[in-house]
This record gives structure tokens, sequence and C-alpha cells, in this order.
């Protein structure tokens, strides 16, 4: 896994570049993810990239037939690429790296929160409000609920996380408890 | 102890832990186990670890943050890996390895993280200490000068060690390493210094030998075993050393005397060689890693006498080296050898020879201990050195001769009665005031009319006759530690008073 995210990383970090050259950061972002869920949904377009179809000519013509009127051109370039150097498979790596590349010059952070309950929107509100001044950042916030979290939340953003949670809190009271006896 | 509990002692405990428990957010760093496998796992995340922390995999299994690469952190694991899963969630732990230091230690086995394994009670120490400190500097130090005497002869008369000193004991196998370093413990008894036993590699079996033979000699009173046996993983061989050395560093910085043994700092480096190599860092010589030289001298440089401003304690080490087939240019013994301030080289074919302890005297020296040696026994032991270098000499000449001149057998005659009375068996040391009486009579030529089969029933009666009848001499030596003319002089008339009875009986 180390590797691949390797080159992904050399991959994405020369799209990016492209792509602000070019002044469309965002526009292949957004081309990105879409092919990216394109890849997931088409059962044919998967078996195309998993390989072994056509010979390299062309599987050439049928990307450019593809993508060549709907992707920017510096896009399209990156995906010739990618197949002439068999190198499909550092794709869903492709997209992440390129996404934290544009979250870290855009100051954005991404964050999951887990709750027991869903949210209303004031509190979903509040809490990236609080986290995003914590953390002097922009959140973008994902939201999943669990009812084994028994109440409260558990946030996430990168490596960081903040349990705020009552299954956790629990647990830590239990520990103390067992331990001071 | 949790049976002397009384249900109101219970209900009060719980009272208190349930008003004081305040519900806080919780904030960890995570990261999640890529792959894991032979003790190490790699680690995805964890982006603001660093180099040397605890890392947390849960069920009370912790790693040490060994490797910080680009997108994954490689960790050696404190434990079985068989229950860390690929996808797990690890915890960074903000914390260096720690393990408990006080004197809830001494008489106790513990394990490199300082959990005791003995089946005795938890232990109740209140304070810890991280595994790796920097050693003390210049300032805080001063000269080696007092005497750690080991009470084995040949070691006090011809390699003193100090207070402070690291002294190496090298050899093949089975020459007596640990027992020299036994031996030292039990002769430490009553001389308030507190003894660490650290056991690298070994087999569970030596383990428990080396606590039965300490308990059966009163030795476990100021005695702690920190154990990491061969059966342990290879991360808690390679700090175990360190472990000891933190739980050995508190009672130097409190003042008082630590002796510490790393039995074998050989199966540490083969421990951190294997971390190493699966950590995929570069091999270099006999496959070690490039750091393995700092891995034995930042664990060394910690013992030291340190200065009168810091409480002038000091921490003894004697590390422990095997060489295979006597080689000591292999390349750890020269890396231990160029740390230490000495080495006692052991020899196989002289313990084989019968020559117990096998100490090789031509080729063991001790560079700082001649400061911290007493003054009685400087006096005796000058003498010592050259007429066995001489003997050695004329001995290896002497097989092809046939007829000797008188001098010449005289010497050889001195040479085999000296080489007789630097024989000791195990677990008897012998104080100091015993070593010179003996050792002055050797070097005087007192004993030169006393048969050399029987040098050892007249040296038992030396002794007898200093615990009993003679008592004053060695009084008298402990208390002027020089050798005055009158105490010569005394000595002289002793040894022919017993002398006669000796041969008469």
């Amino acid at each position: 896994m180390s590797t691949r995210w390797t080159a992904a990383r050399r991959y994405a970090g020369a799209i990016y570049q492209l792509a602000r050259q070019s002044n469309a950061v965002d526009r292949i972002g957004e081309e990105l993810q879409a092919i990216f869920d394109l890849t997931r949904e088409s059962r044919d377009l998967q078996r195309f990239i998993d390989g072994g179809i056509g010979d390299s000519l062309s599987r050439r013509s049928a990307i450019k037939a593809l993508f060549a009127s709907r992707v920017h051109p510096a896009l399209l370039n990156l995906l010739l690429l990618l197949d002439e150097k068999r190198r499909w498979r550092l794709f869903p790596e492709l997209v992440e790296a390129y996404q934290r590349k544009v979250d870290a010059d855009h100051g954005i952070v991404r964050m999951s929160i887990l709750t027991a309950h869903p949210l209303t929107p004031a509190q979903r509100q509040s809490i990236d409000q609080r986290f995003g001044d914590k953390l002097n950042r922009t959140v973008v916030s994902t939201v999943r609920s669990d009812p084994a979290l028994l109440g409260g939340f558990i946030v996430r953003a990168g490596d960081v996380v903040f349990d705020a949670s009552a299954a956790s809190q629990l647990k830590r009271f239990h520990r103390e408890l067992v331990t001071a006896l | 102890m949790s049976l002397q509990l009384r249900p109101e002692e219970i209900t009060s405990i719980l009272r208190k832990q349930i008003a004081d428990f305040d519900v806080e957010l919780d904030h960890y760093e995570v990261g999640t186990v890529l792959n894991v496998g032979d003790g190490i796992a790699r680690i995805h995340g964890l982006s603001h670890i660093m180099s040397g922390e605890l890392v947390d995999f849960g069920n009370d299994l912790f790693g040490l943050a060994l490797n910080l690469e680009e997108d994954n952190v490689g960790v050696a694991i404190f434990g079985s890996d068989t229950q860390i899963v690929e996808g797990q969630q690890v915890r960074r732990t903000g914390k260096i390895a720690s393990v408990p230091v006080g004197e809830e230690l001494i008489g106790r086995i513990v394990d490199a993280l300082g959990n005791p394994i003995d089946g005795g009670a938890p232990l109740a120490a209140n304070q810890t200490s991280p595994i790796e400190i920097k050693a003390p500097g210049i300032i805080d130090r001063q000269d080696v000068k007092e005497p750690l005497q080991t009470g084995i002869k040949v070691i006090d008369a011809l390699t003193p060690i100090g207070r402070g000193q690291r002294e190496l004991i090298i050899g093949d196998r089975k020459t007596g390493k640990t027992a020299i370093a036994i031996d030292t413990i039990i002769n430490q008894r009553g001389e308030n210094v507190h003894c660490f036993y650290v056991a690298i590699g070994q087999k569970q079996s030596t383990v428990v030998q080396v606590y039965e033979k300490l308990k059966r000699h009163g030795a476990m009173d100021y005695t702690t075993i920190i154990s990491a046996t061969a059966s342990d993983p290879a991360t808690m061989q390679f700090i175990a050393p360190y472990a000891g050395c933190a739980m050995a560093e508190y009672f130097r910085d409190s003042g008082r005397h630590a002796l510490i043994i790393y039995d074998d700092l050989t199966k540490q480096a083969q421990a951190y060689r294997q971390l190493s190599l699966l950590l995929r860092r570069p091999p270099g010589r006999e496959a070690f890693p490039g750091d393995i030289f700092y891995l034995h001298s930042r664990l060394l440089e910690r013992a030291a006498k340190m200065s009168e401003a810091k409480g002038g304690g000091s921490l003894t080490a004697l590390p422990v080296i095997e060489t295979q087939a006597n080689d000591v240019s292999a390349y750890i013994p020269t890396n231990v050898i160029s740390i230490t301030d000495g080495q006692i080289f052991l020899e196989s074919n002289l313990f084989n020879s019968g020559q117990r302890p096998a100490v090789n005297a031509g080729l063991s020296v001790s560079r700082v201990g001649g400061d911290a040696q007493i003054k009685a026994m400087k006096q005796t032991a000058g003498s010592l050195r050259l007429e066995l270098a001489q003997y050695r000499e004329l001995a290896a000449f002497s097989q092809f001769a046939s007829d000797l001149d008188p001098a010449t057998r005289r010497q050889l005659d001195r040479g085999k009665r000296l080489m007789e009375i630097m024989k000791q068996p195990d677990n008897q040391p012998v104080a100091v005031a015993k070593q010179i009486v003996i050792i002055f009579a050797g070097t005087n030529g007192l004993l030169d009319d006393i048969p050399p089969d029987r040098i050892r029933a007249f040296q038992t009666a030396v002794f007898d006759a200093l615990d009993a009848t003679y008592s004053g001499v060695a009084a008298a030596i402990a208390d002027k530690k020089a050798l005055t003319d009158e105490i010569k002089a005394s000595i002289t008339e002793m040894l022919g008073d017993i002398k006669r009875q000796f041969l008469k009986g």
C-alpha cells in the first residue's frame, strides 16, 4: 500500500501543478471524482481498467473517445499516461491525494462526525463551527450515526480523534473504578 | 491486598471516584495498521508521532515507534503480534517508554517494562522514569575513587573495579562470566550497594538458577532482576538494559550506590539487529545496523560517579559480552571494549585446566580502578602483576627446556603458587584484608616452602586464623588501609606461626 501511495502522490502532484497553471483546480478535481465514481458504477469501465481489453492503440482511442470531449485536456493526458504505464490501479489513491493537496492549499479540513443520534442542522453547524475555530481551518464534515455510542459524538479530523461519546466515557469510568480498587 | 478491604472502604473509594470523575473531551491521534508480522507493525497515520514514543494497540498491548517514514511508521511491538489485525486502529500515547522506579523494586523480578513476573504483589511504585535518559554531563561527575569490592582475589588485585566504573566481562561461553557477576553481587552484602541483574536473551531456567543462588546467599535483599529471556520478543530484549539502567539510576541520583550487570549485551545487539533488519534499516558489518555502537555507548555512558553537588551517588556497570572462539576482534566485542573502562578477559583453556576464575591476567585491564584500590592492596598487587607476567613468559619457555637454572626454577615455583592463590571457588567472596594477607604472603616468598597442592589448604588455615586468633591483623589492615612496616611485620609473624603448625600437622 505504501509504495502505491508514494507513486500516486507523484502523479497527483504533477496534475495538480498543471491544474493550477491552467486555473482549473476545481474543475479537474470534480472530473477526477466523477471518473472515480464512474469506475465504481460501470462494470464495463471497471473491466476495461483492470486491463486485458484491447491492445494499447485501441485502448488509447477508446479513452480518447470516452473522455476527450468531457474532461480537461491535461486530465485526458493523465489518463492516457496512466494507461500507457499500466498504472490504473493507482487511480483511487491518486484522486484522494489530489483532494488532499487541494484541501491543504485551501485550508480545508475533512472531518467525519459519528453520533449516537442524528444531528439537527443547528447542532451540526455548531460542531463544525467549534472545531473549525479550534483547528483554525474551514471544516467540511460528513455525518454518520451509530447507536452503539449511546450518546455524544466522536469527531475525526485527519489522524486526530476527539472522543466525547458516552460509550468511551463509561469505558474510562469503568477502568478508573477497577484500578482504584 | 484487595482481600483486606472492608465494604465501607470500597464504598468510600467508589464515592470518591464517582465524585471526581469529570466528563471531558478525550482527544488523541490515531493510525491504522497496514501490516504486521515478526513483531513489527507498519502503521499509516499517526502524523505527529515522535521517535521512541509508545503506541497503544489496545488490550494493554503497546509498541515503540522506531521508524518514522514518509507515509508510515514502523513500530516494534512489546508482546505477541498475533492479536493485531490489519486495519486495526492504534493510538498515540504522547509518552516515552517508562518503567517504575523506587525502593519497591528491591528483591523483585520484573520484565523489561517493569511488570513483576515473580508471582508477587503488584508493584506499588508511584514513581516512573523514562528508559532512555541522557547520561550525566561532565560537570555532574567526579573521578571514580571508591572501590567496589568483587570479593574475587584476582579481580580485586589485578583489575580493581571502582564505583561508577564500566568494566567489561568478556569470554567464550562456559568460562564463568555470569559466576563473576553473581559473586560480585553476593559480595555487596552490607556494602549499601543496590544491585540490578539484567538477563537478556537467556534461558528462563538460567534466570531461575541465578535467582535461587542470590536468594540462598541473602543477596535478593538488595537485588532486582530484570528478565527478558530468549522467549520474550526482541523488542523486550532490546529495551531491557535501558529499563534496568533507569531503575538503577534512581539510586545513583539519590546519592546512593548501585551496581548493574547486563548479561549479556551480545544478545541485546542481536535483538536490535533483528529489529533493525525487519524495519529495513540498511545492514552494515556482520549485518548490524549503523547505530549499533551508539546502542551500547549511550547505555554504558549512564554509569557514573556523581559529583558531591549531585549527591555523590554512583552507578557501576558490568556488561557481559560472549565471544566466539576467544575472538575479541569481532565487531561487538571491539565496540564494547572501546566503550568500557577496562575488561576482564576469561579464557576457556584456563577454565578447563582448572584455573578458576579463568581470568587471563595479561589481557585484563582496568583503566580507572587503580585509583579505587585501597593503598594496602596497591602495595601488594603491584609486584603480583609483575610476577605473574614473568611466570607466564617462563612457563611457555620452560616447556621446551629440560634443565633450568635455580633462579628460573624459583621463579616458576613462585608463579605456580601465585596461580594457585588466584584460584577461588564459586560464591566464596573474600574480604579485602584477607586478600591482602594471602597475596602479600605469595609475592614475598612466604609460601615458597609449602607444596603447591597444599597452598589452598594453607590459605584456608590463614583465613580461619584471621577470623579468630589474629583478627587484630585483619582489623589493623581494614583500619589503616595501608601496609605499614608494623603491619607487615605482624603479618609475617602470623604467617610464620600458622606455617609451623600447618607443616607439622
